[in-house]
Parts: C-alpha cells; structure tokens; sequence
C-alpha cells in the first residue's frame, strides 16, 4: 500500500518541505475583520464594561471586537500570504433557548477551482487558500469568510449567565472562551472543510475538494478522491479508519499527540484474536502499556442473559468473575462506576462494558468514583454481541477467552498505526460534525476535534496543535 | 469604531534575525486611545466599517453579471435561460449578495450554485448557510457546557437541542 502511493507521497512531501521553508522565511498574513454591524449593536454595541483578562475595551462592542482582533492575530501570526483575508463579520441573534444556543457560525465565502497555482487543477479551494496561491484577490467583490456571532449569548432565554468570556488571557474558567471558539470557526473558514458531501459521497458539482486528496481510508486502501459516492459514503462512518495523509500533519503527530492507544486486545481462542478499539474510563486507573490480562468472564443477572451489575453480585457471577475481567452490560438505572464496582467488590480484574446500542467508536465511560481501582473499557456492541456469541460455550468457572486490557504504545492516540491522524467518522454520521475533524480521540486535544473543550491553549500550530499543518498540506 | 493603522505584510525582523518563527516576534497588542472604547490594535489585523447597508443593497444586475447557471439535469454550466433570468432577478431583488451565501434556499444540487468567474479558468461558487460551520452549546446532566461543531443551519438547530448523544456523568 505504502509503496504504491510512493510518487504522490512524494510529491505531498516536497511541497510540504518548500511551504515549511516560505513560511519561516515570510510567515504573516493581515486579516480585515470587516464590521458590518449597524450602529448600537454587535462590534457598536455602546454598553459599558469592565476590561476583563486583558482585553482593554470599555463597550461590549469593543470588547467584542478586540477578541476578533485576537484571534484573527493568532492566525495572520501564523498564515503566510500576500492578500489580505477579509473576515465579513458580525455579531447578531442566533438560535436560543435556556439551555442551549447556537454560539456562531463561519465559513468560507466562496470556493474556487482551475486558478494559478492551484494546489491541484480541478479542485475546490477556499477562497483565502486560491487568493494566497494565485497572489491575487481571485473575487474582490466577497469578503473571504464570513462570521456571524450571537450577541443575546448570556442574556435571559439565552444560555442566561452564560455570555462568552471576552478576556485575552484564555483564563476562562467554566465560561466559553470566545477566542478559542473563533480560532476553530476562522480555521474552518480558512480551508479546513472539505465541501463534499459526507452523507451521499457526492462532490460538489462532480468536482473534488483539496481536501479530498488527503483523507485515505484504512480499510478501503484509497483516497477519497479515488472513491465512488457509495465508497466515499462508507468512509464517512467507517470509524477510526480514516486518516489525514497529509506530509506536514503527519511529521507534526510526534510533537503533539503521546503514544498509547486504549485497546481490548482478545488473544485466545485464535479465531477471536483481535485488537479492539475501545472508550476508556473517566474514573479508576488509568490504562498501561502492561495492562490487565485475564480471563473474561460474563456477568448474567437480568432478562434476556444481559449484565447489568446494578447490585451486589449473586454468589454464582461472583465466582464467576472472581480474579476475571468481567463482562458487563450498559444499561439498567445505575452509573456506570457502580457496576464497575459491584465488578471489583466481586473479585473481578477489570471490566468491559458493552454497549447497548449500535455505533462507533465506542464512547468513553464517564463518572466519578475515587474507590475504583481496577480498569474498566467500553467496547461496541458489534464487538460485544460476537465476544457474547463465543462465551455461549462457556463454563460455570471458565470461558477459554483471554483478554487484556491496556495500551498500544505503538500508536499515537488520535493517529492511525502509520502516524496519521485520525479524522472525526463516527457510525451513525453526526450531521456536520463527521469527517471535517480530527476524531476526538486525541489527546491532547485538538482545537478542530468537533467538541471545543475546554482546555485548548489557544494555539493552531505545532506543537500545541495540528490545525495549521493540516492547511499546510492544503497548500497553505 | 475602525481603526486605520496599517502594518506590513511580512516579518522584516525575523528575516533579519535568520528564520525565527514571526509567530514568536507578533507585537503584543496595544490600547488605542481612550476616547475609542479601548479598541485595540494588532500586527496582523486591521478592522473596517461596512454598514450593512454597504454590502446588501448592492445593485442586482452587479450580482447577476457575477453568476451562472448550472444545467440540473447535465449538470453543465449553461446559459440560463429567460425564464431562469427572471427567477434569478427576482430572487436578487429578495436578498443582498451577502445574504445569498446566508440563505440555505439557495445551495442545493439541482443547478442553482452561484458561480463567479476569476482570472484564466478560474471558476468560483458562492456558499451558503449549508456549508456554513456553526458552533453550538448546550449543558449537559451534569451542568457542564458541552460545544459541538456541526456544518449547516440544520445541524446546528439540531445539534443544540439534542442532548441525548452528549457523555455526561449521569449516562448510564
């Protein structure tokens, strides 16, 4: 596989390597933050306020304005072009309830193909990516992103409390970092998108995006510009399978993601042996490269021969799972470190949980309970109802299946086994959120993982992050 | 509320000190004078002032000369045809340029993609509220705000009200 692709892997280095060069040589860009809010609202808003983490502004529309400022700073610090990229922006009502609300939205403009110096001919670029590449504004007429930002956030109906941290200083505490939130949408805008469509596999007009030729699917062996609608489809919820082939991205993975993948590796019977991906555990110990390795044994304590450890174990699944990695169910009215527990009071090792309901990758296990000191994983429930199907054999006191539970130090988490990272396809697709991110697997996290979380540094660069090497590989 | 300071592309220093990243040499952020709500300042940004006005109310004949059909059964860029001009202009006259690439109704895959002709061959087509990245919140069971990144307007509505996908210490 690996050779086959030598000339385009190639070819994908070598323009890494000269991008790499002209960015240290000449590395800014000048970003326009186009105000386009009327008079009184959004940017104007003359409401006083007190300057907070370094922002300076005395008005909410100034302190709104000066994070803008931030952010688009952070990414014309680290872009590299001579046209300015004009950011359309504003800050106006969005879509609200008490519990929720839509923060903002971004994007590019406008798309463009067949431009000089395209990073590949017939393909659709962001607008600033063609502008940067041709060296001319390739449509004067439209700003290059366009952002829209709610300015009812904190009010009552509206997340009320909650309103966007506008301090410079990342010192956010439990509200929602503005910057950051602009750092993601802005690199979106920028080119981290691709514009065909994950759900049918169609591009845009017959017509592939840059990004097309970077994502490549472990399973299928091809890009997803070398697939047909119905493959590309598939790719899109082929979980943890699809990675970012891109020359700079992957020679930054080392810098930033730390080796140890959580797995669930089977290693007899032969005819099960597999390494199966798991979700780990918010509580209890952390998973190791030696890991747990044991026999599993299956916890049976309610209808239709499931597991849920809600209560003590009887004596029967006690001596069952007794020096054991015991196999649980999702389910039932308890969290999941009481079954975890129940497990461990039992005499069981470890635990796997499986789920109850399709998809992948398997979610993590959240909670708290500081008592839990053995591990314990999720598995899917495709993988578990083939590990059920084989314990049907089993016996009181023995199942002849033997697991581990532990880390694969070989693979970075977040990347794939060639140290490509991971992008974000879960089974079913997440409408929007599939395939235009990394998987959120990584650690740490990632500023273009689809969940924001909270602990971002406000980077976009190696080696905090991996979003500018990624449009790097675009031709950034 | 704009401010007109200018700064140069390019990193001068750091070309002068032999390859130093200019992300590490970026000027740290100034106030500018009191009487402008401490409005700041900094290297790689500049801010303008374009009332909505200026933006949407461009004439609709400009934006027409600015687009193309797509045939929706070949697919092939084509002429449009009058009735199609006629559409086209009434739905100009209903919306600014702006509001085009904000207005979901009019990205579909069945040939109404606005297309922009640059320099050479180069071909463009303006985006909509489709393929716009939204960024919702919700808070979870457990009272944590939980943001998620989805692609359109739908997504978004959705996203921001389904919480039953979100992990949260009280999934079971």
């Amino acid at each position: 596989m690996i050779a086959k692709r030598t000339s385009l892997f190639g070819k994908l280095a070598l323009g890494a390597a000269a991008l790499a060069v002209s960015s240290t040589a000449l590395s800014a860009a000048t970003i326009v933050i186009q105000n386009v809010n009327a008079p009184g609202v959004g940017f104007n808003d003359p409401t006083p306020v007190e300057p907070v983490g370094g922002n300076l502004g005395t008005t909410m529309g100034a302190q709104r304005l000066n994070a803008f400022q931030a952010a688009a700073n952070i990414w014309g610090a680290t872009l590299t072009s001579d046209v300015v990229i004009t950011v359309v922006a504003s800050f106006e009502p969005q879509g609200c309830t008490a519990t929720s609300a839509t923060l903002g939205s971004a994007g590019a403009v406008a798309i463009f193909r067949d431009f000089p110096n395209a990073t590949f001919p017939n393909a659709w670029h962001s607008s600033a990516l063609a502008n940067k590449l041709t060296g001319t504004d390739v449509d004067p007429v439209n700003g290059d992103i366009r952002a829209r930002f709610n300015a009812n956030l904190g009010t009552p109906g509206c997340l009320e409390g909650r309103p966007f941290y506008l301090g410079l200083d990342n010192n956010h505490g439990n509200a929602i970092d503005l910057i950051s939130v602009l750092l993601h949408e802005f690199g979106h805008g920028l080119g981290f998108q691709t514009f065909t469509n994950g759900v049918s596999g169609a591009q845009r007009m017959g017509i592939p995006s840059v990004w097309d030729f970077f994502m490549f699917d472990n399973t299928a062996n091809k890009l997803w510009v070398e697939m047909t609608n119905a493959e590309r489809a598939a790719s899109a919820i082929n979980g943890r399978k699809l990675a970012w082939n891109g020359a700079s991205v992957t020679a930054a993975v080392p810098q930033l993601l730390i080796g140890g993948t959580p797995m669930l590796t089977i290693s007899a019977p032969a005819n099960l042996a597999a390494q199966l991906a798991v979700g780990g555990a918010g509580f209890g110990p952390q998973l190791s490269e030696s890991g747990v390795t044991g026999e599993v044994a299956q916890v049976v304590d309610a209808a239709n021969g499931i597991g849920l450890a809600c209560t003590p174990l009887s004596a029967a699944n006690a001596t069952a799972v007794k020096g054991k990695i015991a196999l649980l169910d999702r389910g039932g009215t308890c969290l999941f470190p009481v079954k975890v527990k129940n497990a461990q009071d039992a005499g069981a090792i470890g635990v796997i949980v499986a789920d109850n309901v399709p998809g992948t990758p398997a979610p993590n296990l959240a909670g708290v309970d500081p008592t839990v000191n053995i591990p314990s994983v999720r598995i899917t429930l495709a993988d578990a109802t083939t590990l059920k199907t084989a314990l049907r054999t089993r016996s009181r006191t023995s199942s002849g299946i033997i697991a581990a539970l532990g880390v694969n130090a070989a693979i970075r988490i977040g990347a794939d086994p060639f140290g490509r990272a991971l992008l974000f396809t879960p089974n079913p697709f997440q409408g929007g959120s599939s395939v235009s991110h990394f998987d959120t697997l990584g650690f740490p996290n990632l500023l273009m993982e689809p969940n924001i979380n909270a602990d971002l540094p406000q980077k976009v660069s190696a080696p905090q992050d991996l979003t500018f090497q990624l449009l790097q590989d675009t031709g950034w | 509320m704009a401010t007109s300071r200018r700064y140069p592309i390019g990193c001068t220093l750091g070309l002068i000190l032999g390859g130093l990243a200019c992300q590490a040499l970026a000027e740290p952020p100034v106030a500018a004078p009191s009487n402008n709500n401490g409005i700041m300042t900094f290297p790689n940004v500049r801010v303008t002032h374009a009332p909505p006005a200026a933006i949407e109310q461009k004439p609709a004949a400009e934006a027409a000369s600015m687009q193309a059909f797509v045939d929706p059964i070949t697919n092939e860029l084509r002429a449009a045809t009058a009735e199609e001009a006629k559409q086209l202009s009434s739905a100009d006259a209903a919306r600014t340029r702006t509001a085009i690439v904000a207005n979901s109704a009019t990205h579909s895959s069945t040939g109404d993609e606005q297309l922009i002709y640059g320099p050479g061959n180069t071909v463009g087509m303006l985006l909509t509220n489709a393929d716009m990245v939204f960024q919702t919140v919700h808070i979870d069971a457990d009272g944590n705000l939980i943001q998620e990144c989805v692609t359109g307007e739908d997504a978004a509505a959705h996203a921001a009200h389904a919480h039953t996908q979100q992990e949260s210490n009280n999934d079971r």
